[in-house]
């Protein structure tokens, strides 16, 4: 009897500031929507996990989508002459574009890295569409990861972006995850990574205006790995503590890719919180 | 003599060097992306200096306190407490990487051709990666 994940992807065409993209995206479970957002020049095979873990699924409708330029997700026609510069305003876009045109109702948005960032700005823009934020290893400002040295012509971007980020773990990981972490990373487009972390390191800056996400409306979650160098648990902890209502904590023994380097562990502090937002019938009654 | 060995540095001993040696031309990884692994490297331990030349993956030569005439490509300069502290299986963070060094720690530092120091990060990722599991205390 083969053995199958209880995933299945497919493709939906989106309209964003980009132009028109297909954009692939895969999704397990059903109840309340639980949509995850992948890290920068990543894609959404670093949730399987999540996506596969049956109790979660039984309550929540776990999707998982690639952005465009991203994974399965087509960059639109003309990519070729424009240089990708991920910018706050268009990733904010695309993920509402996807929200909307999936028809997701109050999802909880879970995010890792940049999209750990990005979360905040949906919290603060679209408290009404958006029912909840968990945002992984985020921080009012990141600074020093928009570097050019995965495009010069005599480094291999591939294997120095996939290794650079792979520093970003915890030792205690285990090692068959951290390496699926370093082979995602190995496939992502030329530029991609570059790309992704000007929005991460550039033209994201939340500093000054933490206040105007209002928690009673679109709570706010906020996990850091303790071995997360890029973004420290102490810098999450400011945000966190900036932002009224925003609850925190460091995992203890996980880096900066909770949800793949040790999903087990990610996992007993993501359960608290899933439990506490409830699902379809807890949201009617918020 | 105490009941409870106190564990001292072996780093940066020559007999380090010889194990790290060892285990590197061992190391299955390293065999299959060491092909263009050639650079030279300058380990900076508080006052103390060794050049470690790399060739094809291997390490070729180790030559502690080289004279005023020899030259290598990158330097990766630190304490004795941050090369101890860097050099054990699970650090703790910070400590992981020398690129999470560079970034987080204000007396190590990554010096020289940087350029050919990022052209080489995967390899020397797994060279550091296997001198972490020799560690840098005996006992």
């Amino acid at each position: 009897m083969a053995e199958f994940d209880p995933i299945t992807g497919r493709y939906v065409y989106l309209d964003t500031g980009w132009g028109r993209s297909r954009v692939f995206f895969e999704e397990a479970g059903s109840g309340r929507p639980l949509l995850c957002l992948h890290t920068a020049g990543a894609d959404s095979r670093q949730y399987r996990e999540l996506l596969c873990d049956k109790e979660i699924g039984a309550r929540w409708r776990i999707i998982a989508f690639d952005l465009p330029y991203h994974g399965r997700s087509t960059p639109p026609e003309g990519w070729w002459e424009k240089e990708y510069l991920l910018t706050t305003e268009a990733y904010t876009a695309t993920i509402m574009a996807f929200v909307r045109a999936l028809g997701l109702e109050q999802p909880v948005v879970l995010g890792c890295s940049m999209a750990g960032a990005i979360v905040l700005d949906l919290a603060r823009r679209y408290p009404t569409e958006v029912g909840a934020v968990i945002g992984l290893e985020a921080a009012s400002k990141i600074e020093g990861r928009f570097v050019d040295w995965s495009i010069q012509p005599d480094v291999n971007g591939s294997e120095m972006v996939a290794t650079w980020t792979y520093g970003l773990m915890a030792p205690q990981s285990p090692e068959p995850s951290r390496r699926d972490v370093w082979w995602i990373y190995s496939q992502g487009g030329p530029g991609v990574y570059r790309g992704d972390t000007y929005f991460y390191s550039v033209d994201w800056d939340l500093r000054g205006r933490e206040g105007d996400i209002d928690t009673s409306a679109c709570p706010v979650y906020l996990l850091t790995g303790e071995y997360d160098y890029a973004c420290t648990p102490a810098e999450t902890a400011a945000t966190a503590a900036a932002i009224p209502g925003a609850r925190s904590a460091t995992m203890e023994g996980i880096g900066h890719f909770p949800m793949t380097e040790n999903y087990p562990r990610f996992r007993e502090y993501l359960l608290p919180i899933l439990q506490e937002l409830g699902t379809d019938e807890g949201r009617s009654s918020r | 003599m105490t009941s409870q060995a106190v564990s001292r540095s072996i780093f940066p001993a020559p007999g380090w060097f010889e194990a790290l040696r060892a285990a590197a031309a061992a190391d299955a990884e390293l065999a299959v992306i060491g092909r263009w692994f050639t650079l030279d490297i300058a380990l900076v331990v508080d006052r103390e200096l060794v050049v470690l030349r790399l060739r094809r993956g291997r390490i070729d030569e180790v030559l502690p306190a080289p004279d005023i005439g020899v030259a290598w490509d990158v330097t990766l300069r630190g304490t004795g407490g941050d090369w101890e502290t860097f050099l054990q299986p699970t650090p703790p963070p910070f400590y992981t990487d020398l690129l999470a060094m560079n970034s987080r720690v204000s007396s190590f530092s990554i010096e020289g051709d940087r350029r050919k120091f990022v052209r080489h990060l995967r390899a020397l990722g797994r060279l550091f990666a296997i001198a972490q599991t020799i560690g840098a205390k005996d006992g």
